[in-house]
């Protein structure tokens, strides 16, 4: 057994670059930490270098440059330690099929040299956890999507894990395993398990973490609590569908100029302003618009800005394919 | 300890998969078996049905039991068959993320190879217990059965570890399961047609047996088939014997280094 720095945090990610052949770099200088006990979610749009952080955080690629510590230890020169003190559960559902439940978290205790009669005891314990008790002899070919999700959260949590890593958890899963999945990772943090999630639904990070880092360009380029992220913002929020007017450069710059206005992004046909009132400048803008270009708006709506709206100003335009994930 | 611990660990999944796949392992020998039944009784009447044959048979196999000679040959295809498909659970595991999951464990990596290792090798030398038990019932009799049996088990052994770690290499320089197929389904054919399992070395044009000799196959069929028909330990060990367990050696070896190689590269990230 490895030995535990229970003072340090339970992840520190320090200047972490990751270059592929080619010269790609997918991560770029990222830092961040998560204390223990902490839910610190990573939001970036596709291609942004999550996926990379994360399998760099558990020890699957070499950073090209850069730290990541795990519990104390280094996640590639002292690697097995630092593996025996996270858990992981990958985005992909990936299971045997010729296991059954039970099957799967004895193996899981193999791999993770669980003691054969601690690991009886958790495997009990976890499945109870997960509700799947009763169905644990049964074959995974018979669960349905959520069973499998939660019997992965039990495999990467068997050796009581500092620190867990979920790689987008509830992606694809119905309303209630999401529900189920997110009343388990605020108990995960009671019991003062750190836990690193990536997601892109902005409502999972909000209700669950404790902290937000959101990266883009493989470099982070907001972080705090989500109260913290809203209010760098820079105020209220005004959203105004344009429909099928367009603005100019000159008018943009006109419409940022008027009096309240902190800032301002065109996404499409999307118009988006920060205010210090939205309520004052919302009838503005509205006028502003059928004075300049004939036209009224589709719609425009204003009030305290959502993580949504955050995340849209931080990284600009949504999701981007093609990059290097 | 912890990697035999770890290797018996993971090899404990892999004896899951036997339990509840025992189609595979019977549609595994299919082959074999079918070669052994029909394709065996057939030349063996042949090689019988008249004097002249019988004794060119004689003069170029050295024996006129062409059942017997021809179930070392079978043998050793279906180890050659299991063995080289071995990676084939590590190429899905690659491709489903399961072997993510196993990485981002503390398990010894060496383990993950060294578990498949061994079970692949129990898988084969399962089946061939069981082709024994349809040949022994077709008529194939060992002179000296304990010879046989050490003959089938050691060489067989040493054919089966370099070709399965061969293919586990190649599980982890292929992604995708439809390209390991193809390259081990192009395998598959020279590696038995350029081998004695069906006709003596001798009865091949000089430029096959040459080929064929660098085929490690020919290193396990030919003692094997020895031991079939010596009726002595002493009559058996010759010289050759040594030669091509030793040839079998630098194969294992080989591959080996390969698979250290190929595997170490790409769990380095």
């Amino acid at each position: 057994m490895t030995s535990t720095n229970k003072t340090g945090p339970a992840l520190s990610v320090e200047g972490l670059v990751k270059e592929y052949k080619g010269g790609i770099k997918a991560v770029d200088g990222l830092s961040f930490r998560i204390e223990r006990g902490e839910v610190y979610a990573l939001l970036g749009p596709n291609g942004a270098g999550k996926t990379t952080t994360i399998r760099t955080v558990v020890t699957l690629l070499r950073p090209t440059a850069g730290k990541v510590v795990v519990a104390g230890h280094d996640a590639w020169s002292d690697a097995d330690a630092a593996r025996a003190k996270l858990g992981y559960v990958p985005q992909e559902i990936a299971l045997d099929r010729y296991l059954s439940g039970r099957q799967h978290l004895e193996l899981a205790a193999r791999l993770y040299r669980v003691p054969k009669a601690l690991a009886k005891e958790r495997i009990e314990k976890l499945l109870g956890v997960v509700e799947l008790s009763d169905r644990a002899e049964d074959g995974i070919k018979t669960y349905s999507g959520g069973m499998k999700k939660r019997l992965e959260i039990a495999c990467g949590l068997i050796h009581e894990p500092e620190l867990l890593v979920l790689d987008e958890p509830t992606q694809g899963l119905d309303i209630q395993t999401r529900y189920r999945i997110w009343d388990f990772v605020a108990e995960l943090r009671e019991k003062g398990t750190a836990v690193l999630l990536t997601t892109h639904d902005m409502e999972e990070a909000d209700r669950l973490a404790d902290r937000i880092g959101i990266v883009d360009h493989g470099q982070l380029q907001g972080e705090g609590t989500s109260a913290e992220l809203k209010a760098d913002f820079g105020g209220e929020r005004v959203k105004v569908d344009l429909g099928r007017t367009a603005l100019d450069a000159q008018q943009l710059e006109e419409l940022g100029a008027l009096e309240g206005v902190s800032s301002y992004e065109l996404r499409g046909r999307s118009l988006l302003l920060a205010a210090t009132s939205a309520r004052d400048l919302a009838p503005q803008v509205a006028t502003w618009l059928e004075e300049k270009t004939g036209e009224a708006p589709r719609s425009l709506s204003f009030g305290q800005p959502s993580l949504d709206d955050v995340f849209l100003k931080i990284t600009g335009r949504g999701l981007r394919d093609g990059e290097v994930a | 300890m912890s990697f035999i611990a770890d290797t018996w660990g993971q090899t404990q999944r892999w004896l899951v998969h036997l339990k509840k796949d025992r189609m595979s392992l019977m549609l595994g020998i299919l082959q074999p078996m079918i070669l052994l039944t029909l394709v065996g009784p057939l030349l063996n009447h042949v090689a019988n049905d008249a004097d002249s044959i019988k004794a060119l048979m004689q003069e170029r196999f050295q024996t006129t039991d062409y059942l017997t000679f021809m179930f070392s040959g079978i043998a050793a295809f279906t180890i050659l068959l299991n063995s080289i498909l071995g990676g084939i659970p590590v190429v899905f595991d690659r491709e489903t993320g399961f072997m993510d999951k196993v990485l981002a464990s503390p398990v010894s990596r060496l383990s993950i190879v060294s578990a498949r290792f061994l079970y692949v090798i129990l898988y084969s030398l399962l089946q061939v217990a069981l082709i024994s038990v349809v040949a022994i019932a077709l008529g194939v009799r060992p002179a000296a059965p304990l010879l046989a049996i050490t003959a089938l088990v050691t060489y067989g052994t040493l054919l089966c570890a370099g070709i399965t770690v061969f293919s586990l290499a190649l599980a982890f320089v292929f992604p995708h399961h439809s390209i390991f197929f193809a390259i081990t389904g192009f395998l598959l054919t020279p590696l038995l047609v350029l081998s004695p399992t069906f006709v003596s070395l001798e009865s091949m044009p000089t430029w096959m047996a040459t080929v064929a000799w660098a085929n490690p196959m020919t290193h396990a069929i030919e003692p094997i088939r020895a031991a079939f028909f010596a009726e002595t330990w002493s009559e058996w060990l010759v010289p050759s014997r040594g030669l091509s367990a030793l040839c079998l050696l630098v194969f294992d070896a080989l591959c080996f280094a390969f698979a250290v190689r190929i595997i170490r590269r790409r769990l380095e990230g």
